[in-house]
């Protein structure tokens, strides 16, 4: 046996209880006569300490690269006062690091112009300089209390020379700070010719999907590519599959490792590949075997909701390392934020924020970054294909329906309803005009041209198109002689009297990537009503104000066309059918493929 | 006059300092991971080590100016960061650590010549990590680059703790005995 061979492995046993902290007594004796009795093994202790200490060195970092410290070891300074850690200095690994801690500029820096590169990465360094300094004379402070109080010195002269270093500390930061990132983009530049070629992952699937650059085959290497439209899923090498969702902007890194710059995704690792990692702006999410969604906003916040199995994520805009990491499991959902928090926040808060499968490829409503389904709000989904076709909600208690029957009527309350589980629908409400002005919002907005109705529901207002009657017979709802309510012709069905008022806010801040320009939409009374004479109202406002109404609409009139634009500033879109206020048997109303037309926001 | 005297004498002291600052800057930024190897080596406790290396470096910051020039820099803070050990090992009680005395002193010096190869030892590990399996190497991310203990790692991939530290145990062996391998024919050992 070779003297390198000696050491037991009992030895490397109790080292590793050691150094993970968990040794007990009984192992602590054992270690302690292990390494008295044979010098081999106190040399072999050594450098198995030497390689745990190098191990930090050279892995840590890469999850606080956007952190001060670490960018001050990239660039070899460092104060001597009050570090918390002391930040271990990079050595000769520098280029090592660097490119470790270009990682969250390189979906910025990749297809950028020069100037825009230039701006990029001097807003970068100004921004890492700025936390340096404020972290700096953060520890001015501490040091100079714990001087004060615990030191036998010459205080005003410790003081003094602290200052006197701290301005030179910037100075040299400066310099450096800015050299050491202009250095390590074209360190980058060259590793990424090197390794681009490599085949990381492959699209399997997509439907609508729209890319830029546009993609030339399916097999993906490194670099940065955004899906503007639709849905793709890719299937890394190591084993993962990624539905990606539109507009998504994300870098493969790896077989094992995506950077998310903005987007959702919905992502299945298989058992053998867990470790997993998506990189966010301000995140990491580090996968266990499991299955998870990622939304990045604009704002650089990250949300995870984990639906099998377990994830941790971290938050690296912390420069704190308590409380920045949460383990998540089944069921649950946390937010990072830009301050370095992370919250729990209630997965029922977005019921289908993540698409799990591709949808249907011949739905024509519902494509990620360029048509949102409302009739699919409706039932429960997130615009794109997750909602529950015939699910719907009693105008009068905002209570769920999940398939429409006729034998359910009332007569209104005259209260607004404002749905909570719903983030994209503000409420609803039966309109009727009477002593009360008819509110339509969670703010209070009024309906003051309302006429005067029966006052009498039917039905709730449901994702789809089909109608049942108390007596047990099924209609499906048509009109232009098409037949509605199915995936591919989606439709609210809203039987008179009834209003539904969607929250455009709740809708831009669960695709913030995009941006609401028009909504669209057929209604008219259903063909296949049995009453000729049924007569349905319909009324669209934005905010409160009229912005389309067709009056006395029958089952022979031609279906009304909507298209209504909507601003930045709009928060509520409201759809009312109501009857004649004489009749409401019959009344079958539908919208017909309401969708909200989407455009990628301007950055 | 006497005003400008004064001045420029302001000027020089100031000059002096930062060229002072500048200089500790550098030495310690070339050498603190060495320090901080070493210290670790004679604690095995990762915080503990952190705290002794930050109280080392104030140390040498407050003495800097007085003992400059120093010949070897990197000796000379490896014999504060000794003395800030021994205080350590004096407050903790000799029962609750791992060397007693006549072994801290054999351990330090090996710990000193260890320390003193850290780049090479830094070189090498990389190529021996490049060796390890995809597996492995993510375990040793999880561990060191995202801070998890190997308790927590076996929990979340439900796996046995027991048999996650023989894991460990195994690889940090192969990288030790892979760093030694690669150093042995520069003539390091």
């Amino acid at each position: 046996m070779t003297s390198d061979r000696k050491h037991s492995f009992e030895l490397d046993r109790l080292l590793t209880l050691l150094m993970d902290g968990n040794i007990n007594a009984v192992q602590l004796a054992k270690l302690r006569n292990l390494l008295a009795e044979d010098p081999v093994n106190r040399q072999y202790y050594v450098e198995f300490m030497a390689v745990c200490a190098n191990l930090r060195r050279y892995m840590a970092g890469s999850v606080e690269q956007a952190t001060s410290p670490q960018l001050l070891a990239s660039t070899n300074v460092e104060m001597p006062e009050g570090s918390q850690h002391c930040p271990i200095h990079p050595g000769e690994d520098v280029d090592a690091e660097k490119a470790k801690l270009a990682e969250p500029l390189l979906l910025q820096l990749d297809s950028c112009s020069p100037e825009d590169r230039l701006r990029i990465i001097r807003e970068y360094a100004e921004q890492q300089l700025e936390q340096f300094l404020a972290q700096q004379r953060e520890q001015e402070r501490r040091s100079l209390e714990r001087r004060y109080r615990q030191r036998s010195i010459d205080f005003k002269t410790v003081a003094e020379k602290l200052y006197r270093f701290t301005q030179v500390a910037k100075r040299v930061a400066i310099a450096l700070v800015i050299c050491s990132v202009l250095t390590f983009g074209i360190v980058i530049a060259i590793a990424h010719i090197r390794t681009q070629r490599a085949v990381i992952a492959t699209v399997v699937d997509s439907v609508h999907a729209q890319w830029t650059p546009q993609l030339q085959q399916t097999n993906l290497g490194r670099g940065r590519i955004h899906l503007t439209e639709g849905f793709a899923q890719i299937n890394f090498v190591s084993g993962s599959e990624v539905i990606l969702q539109a507009p998504c902007e994300f870098e493969l890194a790896s077989q094992n490792k995506m950077y998310l710059k903005r987007g959702m995704i919905t992502a299945r690792v298989p058992k053998q590949a867990f470790g997993f990692t998506v990189v966010t702006p301000i995140s990491h999410i580090v996968d266990f075997g499991t299955e998870f969604g990622v939304m990045v906003g604009t704002a650089r916040e990250s949300e995870v909701h984990v639906f099998q199995g377990q994830v941790q994520m971290m938050c690296s805009a912390s420069h704190h390392s308590a409380g920045r990491t949460k383990n998540l499991t089944r069921g649950q959902a946390a937010k990072a934020t830009t301050v370095g928090e992370i919250h729990l926040v209630n997965v029922s808060d977005h019921p289908g924020l993540f698409v799990r499968e591709l949808p249907d490829r011949n739905r024509r409503t519902g494509i990620p970054g360029r048509i949102l389904d409302i009739a699919d709000i409706v039932g429960g989904g997130n615009g794109f294909g997750t909602g529950k076709i015939d699910q719907g909600i009693d105008p009068s208690t905002g209570f769920l329906i999940p398939v429409p029957s006729l034998g359910r009527y009332g007569q209104t309350t005259g209260q607004y309803i404002k749905l909570q589980a719903f983030p994209c629908i503000d409420g609803v409400f039966v309109p009727d005009r009477s002593e009360e002005p008819v509110v339509i919002s969670s703010t209070g907005l009024v309906f003051d041209q309302c006429p005067d109705t029966t006052g009498l529901y039917w039905l709730g207002i449901h994702n789809g198109a089909k109608m049942k009657t108390g007596s047990g017979e099924t209609f499906l709802g048509q009109l232009g002689c098409i037949v509605y309510g199915t995936t591919v012709h989606p439709a609210i069905n809203m039987h008179a009297n009834a209003g539904i008022t969607f929250d455009l806010d709740g809708i831009r801040s669960a695709m913030p990537a995009v941006q609401l320009v028009r909504f669209n939409s057929l209604c008219g009374v259903s063909q296949t009503t049995r009453l000729s004479e049924a007569k349905a109202d319909f009324w669209i406002l934005v905010d409160g104000v009229v912005r389309a109404h067709f009056d006395e609409l029958t089952r022979d009139s031609q279906p009304a066309a909507l298209n209504i634009d909507l601003q930045d500033e709009d928060r509520f879109l409201t759809l009312i059918t109501v009857d004649d206020g004489i009749n409401n048997g019959w009344v079958w109303s539908l919208f017909a493929e309401p969708i909200i037309e989407l455009k990628p926001k301007n950055k | 006059m006497d005003k400008d005297v004064s001045t420029n004498e302001r000027n020089t002291d100031r000059s002096s300092d930062m060229n002072v600052s500048r200089e500790f800057v550098l030495l310690l930024t070339t050498n603190q991971h060495r320090i901080y190897a070493y210290i670790l080596t004679l604690v095995s406790d990762w915080d503990v080590a952190d705290d002794i290396l930050q109280d080392t470096c104030e140390v040498m910051w407050s003495k800097y100016a007085q003992a400059r020039p120093i010949k070897n820099f990197s000796s000379w803070a490896i014999q504060i960061a000794y003395n800030k050990v021994l205080n350590y090992y004096a407050k903790k009680g000799r029962e609750h650590v791992l060397f007693s005395s006549a072994m801290l002193d054999d351990v330090a010096a090996r710990a000193e010549e260890v320390s003193g190869q850290i780049s090479e030892r830094v070189h090498a590990l990389r190529r021996c990590l490049a060796k390890l399996s995809e597996h492995d190497q993510r375990l040793l991310r999880l561990r060191y680059e995202y801070g998890n203990t190997i308790k927590d790692i076996a929990q979340q991939l439900g796996r046995p703790i027991h048999g996650m530290y023989k894991t460990m145990a195994r690889i940090h062996d192969a990288l030790t005995r892979c760093v030694r391998r690669l150093l042995a024919p520069e003539g390091w050992l």
